[in-house]
C-alpha cells in the first residue's frame, strides 16, 4: 500500500522551500500516483537555463519501493536515454533507501546532471561521445538544453522552428494547435 | 584432523554444505542450508571434499566448474521456473541481503522520551512525529524508527535507511560451522558475510 500521508508531506515539504532549491513536484492527478518533478540545470554545466521536467510514478510499495522516474523533457547526457528519458542512477534502484524522499531523488538526479558516468552509460551514443569528444558533447548538450529545456518566446519558437525550413504560417498554426509545446508542433510539421 | 565430505552446494549463501542426519529432512522432502535456512541447494554428485585449509572453497567451485553443463541439480530439487526465475533476479540484486528474524526481533525497544523528541523528532520512514511514551525501535546504530516502519525495511533488506548499517549477522550461524575455531581472527557481530564465508 501507498503511502499517501507521507506523499502528502513530501509535496507540502517541497512546497516551502521550492525558491530556495528550485526543485518543484506537482501531482498530475489526483490520487497522487502521478506526479511532475522540475529541476533547474545546474549552473557551470551545459544544462544551466533549462528547465527539466521528470514524470514521476509512485509504486505500490512505496516507501520501501523506488519511485519510478524519467525525464519528459530531452536531455543529451550519457546517463540519461536521448530517446525515452530513462535514467541510470543508483538511488533509484537498488540504493534507494526509505529514508530518501521524492526531493532527495531530484536532487541526485541534478547531482548527476553536473558528474556524468560516461562508464556506466542509460544512452550508449551519448557516452560515446562524452569520452571521446568531450567538445562536440558539451555542445550538442547545450544545444539540447536550449533546444527542449528553455520556455522561448512565442517568436524564439517560431525563428528557430522557421530555420528548419517550414513556412511562417505553417508554424505559427502548428504552435498553437500544440499549445504551445515547440517539440509537439515540429512533430506536427514533421509528420504532416 | 579429517576433511568431511560436502553434500549440497547452497546458491544462497554460495559455499558447500553438507546435508545429514538432522539437516536432511526426509527423502524427497527439500532440505534447507544449515546456514542461512534456504533451500535453493545443489546436490553435489561427486562428493566435493573440503579441507580444512581450502579457505576460499577453491575446491567447490572447480568441482562446479568440472561438471559444466551436466547440472541437474535444479530439476532435482524440482523448483519451478518461476521459483528459479524469482531467486535468481533476487540473487542479482545487489546490496545487503533481508535482515534475519533473530536480528529483526533481538532490535532494541525502547519508549520515546522528551530526549529522544529532542534530537529528531520524527521517524524518518513515515515522517510522522514520535509521540512522548510511545514504543519505537532502536537500531544498532542508534537511529530510531516506528516498529511497523522499520521492519517492512528490514524483511527486505538488512540496511538502516539512515545510514546504511547492517543489523548484526545471526551469532548462531556461526556456532553451527564446525571450522570456526581454526579462525585465526575474532569477526566481530558487524562484519560482512563475505570475512566469514571466506573460509567455507
Amino acid at each position: 500500500m501507498i503511502d499517501f500521508s507521507r506523499v502528502q508531506k513530501e509535496l507540502q515539504d517541497c512546497e516551502k522551500d521550492k525558491d530556495a532549491s528550485g526543485i518543484r513536484v506537482s501531482p498530475k492527478s489526483d490520487n497522487l500516483t502521478r506526479l511532475t518533478g522540475t529541476i533547474p540545470g545546474p549552473i557551470g554545466t551545459p544544462y544551466e537555463g533549462g528547465t527539466f521536467q521528470i514524470d514521476i510514478t509512485i509504486p505500490e510499495g512505496y516507501p520501501f519501493e523506488p519511485p519510478k522516474m524519467q525525464f519528459s523533457t530531452k536531455v543529451w547526457h550519457p546517463n540519461i536515454s536521448s530517446q525515452s528519458g530513462a535514467i541510470c542512477l543508483d538511488v533509484l534502484k537498488d540504493q534507494w533507501s526509505p529514508a530518501l524522499t521524492l526531493k532527495t531523488a531530484l536532487v541526485s538526479i541534478q547531482a548527476l546532471l553536473s558528474t556524468p558516468e560516461p562508464k556506466d552509460p542509460q544512452d550508449a551514443v551519448v557516452a560515446e561521445q562524452y569520452i571521446k569528444n568531450y567538445q562536440v558533447f558539451v555542445s550538442t548538450a547545450r544545444y539540447w538544453t536550449e533546444t527542449f529545456a528553455k520556455n522561448s518566446s512565442l517568436e524564439e519558437k517560431v525563428k528557430r522552428l522557421v530555420e528548419m525550413g517550414f513556412g511562417d504560417a505553417q508554424v505559427r498554426s502548428a504552435i498553437e494547435s500544440s499549445g504551445g509545446d515547440e517539440n509537439l508542433a515540429l512533430e506536427k510539421l514533421c509528420s504532416g | 584432523m579429517t576433511s568431511r565430505k560436502n553434500t549440497h552446494w547452497c546458491n544462497t549463501c554460495r559455499r558447500g554444505i553438507r546435508l545429514q542426519g538432522e539437516g536432511m529432512r526426509g527423502r524427497g522432502e527439500r532440505g534447507a542450508c544449515i546456514h542461512c535456512g534456504d533451500t535453493f541447494l545443489e546436490r553435489l554428485y561427486e562428493n566435493v571434499e573440503l579441507s580444512p585449509f581450502d579457505f576460499f572453497g577453491l575446491a567447490i567451485e572447480e568441482a562446479r566448474n568440472r561438471r559444466g553443463n551436466n547440472r541437474r541439480s535444479i530439476l532435482e530439487n524440482q523448483l519451478s521456473f518461476q521459483e528459479l526465475f524469482n531467486r535468481l533476479s533476487a540473487q542479482d540484486r545487489r546490496g545487503p541481503q533481508p535482515a534475519s528474524p533473530t536480528a529483526i526481533n533481538s532490535m532494541q525497544k525502547i519508549k520515546i522520551s522528551k530526549k529522544h523528541l529532542s534530537l529528531d523528532p520524527y521517524c524518518p520512514v513515515c515522517q510522522d512525529r514520535f509521540e512522548t511514551g510511545s514504543v519505537a525501535r532502536k537500531m544498532p546504530c542508534k537511529h530510531i524508527y516506528h516498529s511497523e516502519c522499520i521492519v517492512p525495511w528490514l524483511v527486505q533488506r538488512n540496511s538502516c535507511p539512515v545510514c546504511r548499517k547492517e543489523l548484526p549477522q545471526d551469532r548462531n550461524i556461526g556456532r553451527k560451522n564446525p571450522f570456526l575455531y581454526l579462525w585465526p581472527f575474532r569477526s566481530s557481530a558487524s562484519a560482512s558475510n563475505h570475512n566469514v564465508s571466506a573460509f567455507h
